[in-house]
């Protein structure tokens, strides 16, 4: 028992010490929300400290200081459209976007970011958000392009996607092994893909003591509502196709003859079990994807759909590169404690090592919906608090505050997307969905450090 | 008149651009229901143009040929048959045969001389027996996106409000603003003297002011103006766009359909009408502007999105001014007069278009309706119309959006799985606490009152929903009818008992359909003179049927009477929310 209480303990510090690192010294944060100048009907970018503060301003009245606008050469119209996105990016190319994406920015955010850069010792943690599908379809990770990395070789940006939440519950602690179900579509009538190549790429690196895996292969919805159910994983990992569906991303699986079935964000976020901390929306490499915006697209969809942090490709990516991310990915997680930001990372850097000549790496983004970028806290079977926790993932108080906060997030978006011009009794109810979630949010934490007392006690 | 649905689902194919695949979801004859092979669009972009164009649009016999193109693109033979053999079995039971046809994904490209899916005018549908089934009210066509109706009914009480928004952008064709709100104010005036509906303008036409007015609860946001399309981001589909007014510049605020649906969530809008500007010369088309015809996507994008709007009601070719008049006033007559049957009353009004406008013109295939709803209600209204005030009606249209939005909290907790569910009890009794609260507060401005009360059930389990009157005075009762309407797929009738409040006997109960009863209490007080406050006058029994999925069910009150110290006195109702539970594993 001795080596396993060390090692726990161990655990347990270096959690609590990355969680303190990584959030509170060595990374200052900034939103960069794209908006709609109301009058003008252009686009501008505002930069606020953070996600509390974007609510309590609101970004209904933007500010002019920044504006900015999309470099045309990296729109993409009808005639080019998709066609980006469905060839891997070599190296010169992403620069040369990377570049134009950099040359695009506002001067005062340029500015602000190379005095950054220069402090060596205080990383640059960016979110971007947006109200305009135009800018959140850009491929903004290529900024993290080493060409821009000072000194050479050192990484100072981490950048994520971000659909802001007004109240986020602390991250869930789940048991290892983490239960994963891969989800692979193969619709009779579309592009058909190499299951086999596919799921390997996915999983040979996994490690059998941190994840355990089962794949739902071809399922119809109510097939992978069962095995949802059934499963009750903390992740969930999808291969396939997905469409564009007025404006909107979608997933593509099968109805009861093995045909196509689209799939919006607000119906998975239906089936998906409160199990469910981290979604993976993996394109296929051994076909073409139908439309793979429609990946990035469903992934950034409405605070209303209520889904977890998603990991995302947005463009075409190397069978080798999707052995390389999702190897390091995964390893990471755990390793770092359940921290999507560092695992994403990790991913990018062995994919770019890997294959230097190609930039698909830039294709895998993250997108977070909640405050934390640590989506769970792993730990070891001993450290179980209950056979509840075990069976379903949440104690009943934590359950019930994602709940207050999903039903109070749902509230404050639209009460900012409509700014000064939200009526009373919205307003009122907003305040009532947020204390309710900082009540239940209150009682979990308490309750949570009373069972990890106990817990030591009894250890 | 009551309906059967003949839902066929279309979706284009994946692998064979050009191709659509055909299934049919829903009929009267449930063997027929399946997969109805692929079938490729007779009806050709030429077509298209010609009915979409201002100068050129179709005669009788071009109609007819693009209808019948039409017939053939979605109609397959067995598709035909099974359509035929529904009408029959519908019309010897003396129902309407709805035809809702589903679209499932969209084209990625479209080749050369084929249309999209959505741009096929599927009202101009036309057999050369049954003619043009649009124009028939016993087979009324409409649009949906959803497999299944999935939207409840709202219970609303008159008047029916109305926000208005005319938009006249200076850089688009100049309109006559005060023509079109003088057309909409007399198209509608008849039913504003009946009180049976309240019409607000939205002055000027500005985003801004829309959200102003919004705050003010409208049950129908009705757009007069223009629209366009444009391609945003990297998405090559076209999307929608409204013109509003620019505040400053005067010139085109185009508010994107997936904008206006933000706008328009917890504002208590359920249905979108939006027209073109009668008094303005049609826009000239572009690349991706196709007149009218963004006004259907704009409603595509309404129904499908996160508001409340179940249904929309848009053109999709230009209406002229005449026309657009003579639309307004047909269609909100006959659904506010009939069964509020939002399918049946758009084919009333494209009858009268017909009728005035001559077979031949295209005038009436040009409104089309995009819906999620069940029953083929949007509102349900109630029949009380006693006049509350303007404050009152503002308030019970904030507790409607409120009551809309604990509920859809609620439907979220009873959707989680059964192991779950013991871990809910606080967040579900302070959710439903506060559904109470609220209903308490609508009682109250609703004065007298007949509530029916639902509970906590899981499937094959019954369930006694309690009626009580709600008395501000006290007052003897000498005999209570009232309606009740279920939803029968989900939940069986059971009977009645007698409720503890009660002296008489229990409620008799008489069978009026499908899935409603009339329910009649005689001398609830036994000739004694209740005090104000809640009495009760009786439980309804009810069962959930297997597979019933979890979430709410309602079962409204209708048809309220009352007769109370010698006389009939107006009564409103309040419906009861049956929530049914995941079962336990």
């Amino acid at each position: 028992m001795i080596p396993s209480r060390i090692g726990n303990l161990w655990r347990t510090l270096r959690i609590w010490c990355l969680f303190d690192r990584l959030t509170m010294a060595e990374y200052q944060e900034t939103i960069w929300h794209f908006g709609f100048d109301s009058k003008e009907r252009t686009p501008v970018l505002q930069l606020f400290a953070s996600e509390d503060s974007m609510f309590r301003e609101g970004t209904a009245r933007p500010d002019e200081e920044h504006r900015f606008e999309i470099p045309p050469s990296l729109r993409v119209n009808e005639s080019t459209s998709n066609r980006s996105r469905d060839r891997i990016w070599n190296g010169d190319e992403a620069q040369e976007m990377a570049r134009r994406l950099w040359e695009n920015l506002p001067l005062s955010v340029r500015d602000t970011l190379k005095a950054r850069r220069l402090k060596s010792e205080t990383s640059l943690r960016v979110r971007i958000s947006s109200d305009w599908p135009e800018a959140s379809d850009l491929p903004w990770e290529l900024l993290l392009h080493p060409v821009f990395w000072i000194p050479p070789g050192k990484p100072w940006l981490n950048l994520t996607r971000s659909v802001p939440v007004r109240v986020s519950p602390s991250p869930t602690r789940v048991s290892l092994p983490l239960k994963m179900l891969l989800v692979l579509t193969n619709p009779k009538d579309e592009r058909l893909l190499d299951s086999h190549a596919e799921i390997n790429a996915v999983t040979q690196s996994l490690s059998h003591e941190s994840y355990h895996w089962e794949v739902c292969h071809e399922p119809t919805v109510e097939a992978l509502q069962d095995a949802l159910r059934r499963v009750q994983p903390q992740i969930v990992h999808y291969i396939g196709h997905s469409g564009v569906g007025h404006g909107e991303g979608n997933l593509i699986l099968h109805d009861s003859q093995d045909r196509t079935r689209w799939l919006d964000a607000e119906t998975v976020s239906r089936a998906l079990p409160p199990t469910v901390k981290l979604l993976c929306l993996s394109t296929c490499f051994s076909a073409r994807n139908y439309q793979i915006l429609g990946l990035l697209r469903f992934a950034m969809a409405s605070v209303a759909a209520t889904l977890p942090s998603i990991v995302v490709n947005q463009s075409a990516v190397s069978e080798t590169t999707v052995r390389k991310f999702w190897g390091a990915f995964y390893h990471s997680l755990i390793e770092d404690a359940g921290d999507a930001s560092m695992a994403l990372s990790q991913g990018h850097r062995a994919a770019r090592e890997a294959q230097p000549h190609l930039a698909d790496w830039a294709s895998f983004a993250l997108v977070l919906r909640e405050r934390s970028s640590i989506v769970f806290e792993p730990i070891s079977q001993i450290q179980e608090l209950t056979n509840v926790f075990k069976e379903f993932g949440d104690p009943r108080v934590d359950l019930q505050a994602r709940l207050a906060a999903d039903f109070a997030n749902d509230l404050a978006e639209q009460v900012r997307s409509l700014g000064t011009d939200v009526s009373p009794a919205l307003a009122t109810q907003l305040s009532v969905e947020v204390d309710r979630a900082q009540r239940y949010e209150a009682r979990a934490k308490a309750e949570r450090e009373v069972a990890a007392s106990s817990k030591t006690f009894l250890q | 008149m009551d309906y059967d649905e003949f839902r066929l689902q279309v979706s284009p194919d994946l692998t064979a651009a050009g191709q659509w695949r055909l299934e049919l979801l829903e009929c009267p004859i449930a063997a027929l229901v399946g997969q109805k092979g692929v079938t490729t669009a007779a009806f050709t972009p030429q077509q298209l143009a010609r009915m979409r164009s201002a100068q050129a649009w179709p005669d009788l016999a071009t109609l007819q040929a693009a209808g019948n193109a039409i017939w053939q693109s979605l109609m397959t033979p067995t598709v035909e048959a099974a359509f035929e053999a529904a009408r029959i079995i519908s019309r010897n039971a003396h129902r309407g045969l709805r035809l809702i046809v589903v679209s499932n994904g969209e084209e990625s490209a479209v080749l050369p001389g084929r249309i999209r899916l959505a741009e096929l005018p599927i009202e101009a549908l036309h057999h050369n027996v049954s003619s043009f089934l649009a124009t028939d009210e016993e087979t009324p066509v409409s649009r949906s996106f959803q497999a299944r109706a999935d939207a409840a009914p709202v219970a609303i009480t008159f008047p029916l409000r109305v926000l208005v928004v005319v938009a006249t952008p200076d850089d688009k064709p100049p309109a006559n603003a005060a023509q079109e709100k003088l057309a909409i104010t007399q198209a509608l005036q008849p039913f504003s003297d009946e009180g049976l509906i309240h019409v607000e303008f939205c002055e000027p036409g500005t985003p801004e002011r829309l959200a102003e007015k919004l705050r003010d609860s409208f049950h129908v946001l009705h757009f007069i103006g223009h629209g366009g399309v444009q391609i945003t981001g990297d998405d090559p589909t076209p999307r929608a766009h409204l013109c509003f007014v620019n505040a400053i510049t005067g010139r085109t605020h185009a508010l994107d359909a997936a904008t206006l649906d933000v706008r328009l969530r917890n504002s208590g809008v359920h249905l979108v009408v939006i027209t073109g500007c009668a008094t303005a010369q049609p826009v000239p088309a572009g690349p991706h502007d196709d007149g009218a015809f963004v006004f259907s996507g704009v409603a595509q994008r309404l129904v499908a999105g996160i508001s409340d709007v179940t249904a929309a009601v848009a053109m999709q070719f230009d209406l002229e001014a005449p026309a657009a008049e003579l639309f307004s006033r047909e269609f909100y007559h006959h659904l506010l007069s009939g069964e509020g049957l939002l399918d049946e009353a758009v084919t009333a009004a494209r009858k009268s278009l017909a009728t005035a406008n001559g077979l031949g013109h295209r005038c009436w295939v040009t409104p089309t309706v995009h819906w999620r709803c069940m029953e083929g209600r949007v509102f349900d209204f109630r029949a009380t119309r006693a006049v509350l005030d303007d404050d009152k009606i503002r308030q019970l249209g904030e507790l409607q959006t409120m009551i809309a939005f604990v509920r859809k909290k609620l439907d979220r907790i009873a959707n989680l799985p059964p192991e779950a569910q013991p871990f809910l009890v606080d967040i579900r009794a302070e959710t439903e606490a506060e559904l109470d609260e609220f209903n308490q507060r609508r009682a109250l401005l609703l004065g007298q009152s007949l509530r029916l009360t639902g509970g906590r059930t899981t499937v094959d389990r019954e369930l006694a929903c309690r009626l009580t009157l709600r008395l501000l005075t006290p007052g003897r009762i000498e005999q209570v009818t009232v309606r009740l309407r279920y939803p029968e797929e989900r939940l069986e009738s059971l009977g009645a008992i007698g409720g503890n409040g009660a002296a008489g006997a229990a409620p008799a109960i008489a069978a009026i359909g499908p899935g409603a009863f009339q329910a009649v209490i005689l001398r609830p007080s036994q000739g004694a003179v209740w005090a104000a406050g809640e009495h009760e006058l009786g439980m309804f029994r009810f069962r959930v049927r297997p597979a019933t999925p979890p979430g709410s069910l309602d079962v409204r009150l209708d048809q309220p009477e009352v007769e109370r110290d010698g006389a009939a006195e107006a009564t409103r109702t309040q419906d009861a929310i049956i929530f049914v539970l995941q079962p336990p594993g």
